[in-house]
């Protein structure tokens, strides 16, 4: 097992961490977009769990199960919390929702239909790298695992577009709100985190499309921990100035 | 007084904002922002076929 194979086993242990601290935080407070930042985390761990199951063996299911929560649903999902989190109207928020929820769904139909060519794994390979057509060595094409030219490839980036535009997006305007209003530096600082860790998850996407496909895994580890790390900051309490220094603001 | 009267606020809770944590801030800010509209673009380039890649 190479080094890159190794990383979605240390990504789904800090992901697992990431979401059950989430989901007691939700448990704790309430609110919805924690709840979808909850189950877009566990759709990033699915993600990164068959990722590592992968570098060992080989199961359709599992090849699904990756690319409906990994190349698919799991940005939108997050940036979907971070919507529920900014709307102003509640009600843009739910229709946001409903459509999402109907993608998934259909997401997750065109998934579980497509034929795949199993021949074309191996385990010594990223699945970045095998799921789609690649350029071997001596210029020719490769088959990849999902066929040329399906569907469901041709509706991610619409989702991976969306989950951007939300969750990058809503942690950079959470940022400069936040920093505008001088509130918490630690909760400017989390939500620059929560910005750059997402980013570096969108920017692999893309760069896995341009060919570029060992990247994924380094930036799905870097995203999780940075992340994990903005969120701490962003929800960390911050203690009451004591007694004496308010008396000497005063 | 004549004034018009003030409308009370809540005082503002002490925060540290140096030099370093404004630029800090302020460029982190502008180059994510910038990141991110790049990968947008070529995300949607892909999306539109306008950047070749085997497979599509």
């Amino acid at each position: 097992m190479t080094a890159t194979q190794a990383l979605p086993f240390v990504s789904s242990a800090v992901i697992a961490v990431f979401a059950l601290l989430v989901f007691r935080r939700y448990r704790q407070r309430g609110g919805t977009h924690l709840l979808l930042w909850g189950v877009g985390l566990v759709m990033f761990g699915i993600a990164s769990f068959a990722e590592a199951y992968s570098s060992v063996a080989w199961h359709p299911t599992v090849f699904r199960l990756w690319y409906l929560n990994g190349a698919i649903l799991n940005a939108a999902w997050l940036g979907q919390g971070t919507v529920f989190l900014l709307a102003r109207r509640k009600s843009v928020a739910r229709t946001l929702m409903a459509v999402l929820l109907a993608g998934s769904l259909l997401a997750a139909y065109l998934v579980f239909t497509t034929p795949l060519d199993a021949s074309r794994f191996t385990p010594d390979e990223p699945l970045s790298a095998q799921y789609r057509e690649a350029v071997g060595p001596s210029g020719e094409v490769r088959p990849g695992i999902l066929p040329r030219g399906a569907p469901v490839r041709r509706i991610t980036p619409l989702f991976n577009i969306y989950g951007t535009v939300t969750l990058v997006g809503g942690a950079l305007y959470s940022a400069w709100l936040l920093y505008r209003k001088e509130i918490v530096p630690q909760r400017v600082v989390g939500n620059i985190l929560i910005a750059a860790g997402a980013l570096s998850l969108a920017a692999a996407s893309t760069l896995v499309r341009l060919g570029l496909a060992d990247v994924l895994y380094l930036a799905e580890l870097v995203a999780a921990v940075v992340m994990f790390a903005g969120f701490v900051l962003a929800t960390v309490r911050v203690p009451a100035p004591a007694p004496a220094a308010r008396r000497a603001e005063a | 007084m004549t004034g018009p009267s003030r409308r009370w606020r809540a005082p503002r809770p002490a925060v540290t904002r140096s030099r370093a944590y404004r630029i800090g801030v302020g460029a982190a800010l502008m180059i994510l922002a910038v990141a991110t509209a790049a990968v947008l673009v070529l995300a949607a380039a892909v999306l539109l076929g306008v950047l070749p890649y085997p497979g599509r």
